[in-house]
């Protein structure tokens, strides 16, 4: 069922210049134009496990290096881990301790494999593993670092060489009266002026020249693949990547993050998530605004002949809307991109970057004759779908063009002509531009106005199979 | 619970090291990345394997915006907006791929700051030492390039096509994989076999396996199950000498052994000897078993040749950094990130979007310093 959504027979260009489909686009509101995950910007809206569902602050997720804290990973095929318990009786005389052990369901991993001692509590202190280089790394890190600082140090030192004779101004910047404070409190003089400052000494590695040799046993060992760990498995956790699959340590859970989008035009949001819950605050997909076009009925197609081709339209908003269509100019295709501005909109303050829009490159396979005129098309009723006596006035159709109409959808007839030179197997592209009525609600409540209509421009794409 | 004070204030810093084919990616001060990950993305659902090959611009733009986004939304769960990003990147990097980078990041992601640091140089940082001959054996190629004190010495560079995929490509010819199924990758099955069975024999054992005769004691055959359903036989004589292509010296007498002799005989009298005892080996390929003493055998037997006589050189040294050698030039940003000179030596937003240029090198020039 899900399958009907992704096949890209029928694809609209979003403003950026890609191809997507209906359900992967947005419409912003304030732009009035169609957005993807491309030209959005992305937020982090809140963190979260995906095995135990727990939000976590960014703070926190942060500090626990975005992993979650209870839940663990099999090292070995990546599934969840499950902690089973036992009951053991230490001394004859005491009452039974219950122990607890990790258990893949999966692989069967479990933590006796790299001998993680059993743990009492069943959320269990299961022990993290420590880069054994720790120490000598941060003894780096801290060397780098003074020398860093005392690089900025001899900076300014020759910076104020050629101050006038009067020292007065260096009492507050080099803290002189602090010093002269020390002095009393007879405590050591320390040198400001960064002579004294000492960088942290490390000693430099020392090269070898004994380099470590094969070892004298790895030519005769016959080698258990399952017991040597895959480069997928050695990389989960860089700092070990252990060798053996005995040595694997079981990995914490990574977390996820529920994005918000905004629009980078206009910066307002486009879809944001509702903290602690399946739900969204603001969600302008294009599914909701814009009418979806599917096939119904195509004539075979044959090269040089028109054929009727019946595309079903269905309008998902509340209001009713009305659809025109045009030929797809592919000369102006690149030249009018961001849509105009809406009167009495109010400009972002900055202007900044934006990235480039993609150019579009398009073929056309063909020609294709679209219905004239307007054509209306009734709001969604969820209701009408169980009145059977719901009678929809057909009376101003052309039934040219108007195939049947029933609720909120309509069938229009479409003329196809694929050019001569149509190779076999080959399918056929065709484009058309939709403009449909967008009623503009946004404006009513910052300016107090009536709503108004806009038609919104969208370029749609037909990809038609083709099996001369 | 504890918070560091140190890490609240001060706008974290991203470390990638984008390799031809796995991503090294982390936080500044950290001791190891996040994650390795292939370098891979996909555009509307076409995998894309290797971002390096994209030759056109647009596809690379839309490839580097998908990468990007999911290192970002899926590692390393911060929002790109007004974060420093150091990127560790070989000098030898084509042009083009760092200005649609650096476009990338600055534009589409808006960060605050960049600054690109040359993996060789920044491998050094983690030994603590100022000069060394950095070869540095990824996928695709094998790089040298010599430091000297800090400063790296581009006329000694020496670059060759011999690196992870060339032993891939003769795992592919001399083992018979049979036919696949459409699900399983030939490049993936290869690169499993290399990187758990084979290891680099010695010197002398390849000697003898080069001339058809049997060597004791002999290397045992694995048995290499693919899909679980079929299992294929990989013979000891494969799974040591696989790696020998690497050192096989090619129509212009070049190998990964010659290369460095070849920098350490074009360099500086005065230089050669440190360079000879501060060999530093970075990247993936040299963390197969042995390398590290077949090449120090290839460079004592080479140095016998009449062509390398005369250099007095009698040992090689060798530095084992406190890390795995796949993410040794990351380590080495990590650290140059903790640092106060990246404030001085990253470009800043603003100064990109004004000259709308990237430089060829870090430096303070035309640039205000970061707070």
């Amino acid at each position: 069922m899900a399958s009907y959504m992704f096949q890209k027979t029928i694809t609209s260009i979003c403003t950026c210049g890609l191809q997507k489909l209906l359900p992967d686009l947005f419409f912003c509101r304030h732009c009035l134009t169609l957005r993807c995950d491309f030209c959005v910007s992305h937020e982090i809206d809140t963190t979260y496990c995906p095995h135990c569902f727990e939000n976590l602050s960014s703070t926190e997720a942060k500090h626990k290096k975005n992993r979650c804290a209870s839940c663990l990973e099999c090292p070995r095929c990546f599934n969840t881990l499950s902690t089973r318990s036992y009951s053991r009786t230490p001394e004859p005389k005491k009452p039974p301790q219950k122990m607890y052990y990790l258990l893949c369901l999966f692989c069967n991993w479990r933590s006796h494999e790299p001998s993680i001692p059993d743990q009492p509590t069943s959320s269990g202190n299961w022990p993290v593993n420590k880069n054994p280089n720790d120490g000598r790394i941060l003894d780096l890190i801290n060397h780098y670092k003074s020398v860093s600082l005392k690089e900025v140090f001899d900076k300014q030192k020759r910076n104020t060489k050629h101050y006038g004779r009067n020292y007065m101004h260096f009492l507050e910047k080099f803290g002189l009266n602090a010093m002269m404070a020390r002095k009393r409190a007879g405590l050591p003089n320390f040198h400001s002026d960064g002579t004294g400052f000492s960088t942290s000494e490390i000693s430099p590695a020392e090269a070898i020249e004994n380099v470590p040799e094969l070892p004298i046993n790895i030519f005769e060992d016959i080698v258990d693949l399952k017991q040597v760990s895959t480069l997928e498995q050695r990389f989960a956790t860089p700092e070990l990547q252990a060798e053996n699959t005995d040595d694997l340590f079981p990995i914490r859970k990574h977390l996820r993050v529920k994005h918000s989008l905004r629009c980078r035009v206009c910066e307002h949001n486009v879809v944001k998530p509702e903290y602690n819950a399946v739900k969204f605050k603001i969600k302008h997909l294009a599914y909701y605004h814009v009418p979806e076009i599917k096939i119904i009925k195509c004539e075979p197609l044959v090269a040089g002949k028109w054929s009727s081709l019946i595309l079903k339209l269905c309008n998902p908003a509340q209001i009713s809307t009305a659809v025109r269509f045009e030929k797809l100019d592919l000369n102006t295709i690149n030249i009018i991109r961001e849509p105009r501005r809406l009167e009495g909109e109010d400009l972002i303050a900055t202007p900044k970057q934006l990235p480039e829009p993609i150019p579009i490159v398009l073929e056309l396979h063909g020609d294709i004759m679209v219905p004239e005129g307007e054509i209306k098309i009734a709001a969604r009723d969820d209701t009408a779908e169980y009145d059977d006596t719901n009678e929809v006035n057909t009376d101003n159709d052309d039934p040219k063009y108007v195939y049947w109409r029933k609720g909120n959808k309509v069938a229009l007839k479409f003329e196809v002509k694929p050019s001569e030179n149509l190779k076999k197997n080959e399918n056929l592209q065709l484009g058309f531009v939709m403009h449909f009525m967008y009623m503009d609600t946004m404006l009513h409540v910052i300016n107090q106005k009536q709503p108004q209509t806009v038609l919104v421009p969208i370029n749609i794409l037909l990809n038609l199979p083709n099996s001369l | 619970m504890k918070i560091d004070s140190d890490f609240l204030p001060e706008k974290q810093c991203i470390v990638i090291d984008i390799g031809t084919k796995y991503t090294k990616f982390g936080f500044a001060t950290e001791h190891s990345p996040r994650c390795i990950i292939p370098t891979c993305c996909e555009i509307d659902g076409t995998p894309i394997s290797d971002i390096y090959t994209c030759k056109d611009v647009q596809t690379l733009t839309l490839a580097l915006t998908n990468f990007i986004h999911m290192l970002f939304y899926k590692y390393a769960l911060v929002a790109p907006k007004d974060k420093k990003v150091i990127i560790v990147e070989s000098l030898l990097s084509p042009t083009t791929f760092k200005e649609i980078l650096a476009k990338v990041l600055f534009i589409t992601y808006e960060v605050a700051s960049l600054c690109f640091v040359p993996s060789h140089c920044a491998s050094l940082f983690t030994l603590g030492i100022s000069t060394g001959l950095v070869l540095d054996v990824g996928y695709k190629e094998a790089i040298l390039i010599p430091v000297c004190e800090g400063v790296p010495v581009l006329r000694l560079w020496q670059a060759m096509a011999l690196a992870g995929q060339t032993v891939e490509n003769q795992i592919k010819t001399r083992i018979d994989i049979g036919q696949l199924s459409p699900d399983e990758s030939i490049d993936n099955i290869a690169e499993d076999i290399k990187a758990r069975t084979c290891f680099v024999t010695s010197l002398k054992r390849s000697k003898i396996l080069a001339t058809g005769q049997n060597v004791e004691p002999k290397t045992s055959d694995v048995e290499y199950h693919i899909n679980g359903e079929r299992s294929i036989t990989i013979s000891g004589d494969i799974r040591e000498t696989v790696h020998d292509v690497l050192f096989e010296e090619n129509i212009d007498e070049m190998s990964i052994t010659t290369m460095i002799l070849e920098t350490i005989i074009n360099s500086n009298v005065d230089t050669r000897l440190k360079l000879a005892e501060n060999i530093v080996l970075i990247g993936g390929t040299v963390m197969a078993k042995g390398f590290m003493s077949r090449l120090k055998e290839e460079l004592v037997e080479k140095l016998k040749s009449p062509k390398y006589n005369n250099l007095k050189i009698t040992k090689f040294k060798f530095h084992i950094a406190p890390a795995f050698e796949n993410y040794i030039a990351w380590l080495g940003g990590s650290i140059f990130g903790s640092t106060n000179n990246l404030n001085i030596l990253s470009q800043t937003r603003e100064n990109y979007i004004n000259e709308n240029f990237v430089p060829d090198w870090p430096t303070t020039f035309t640039r205000q310093k970061i707070e």
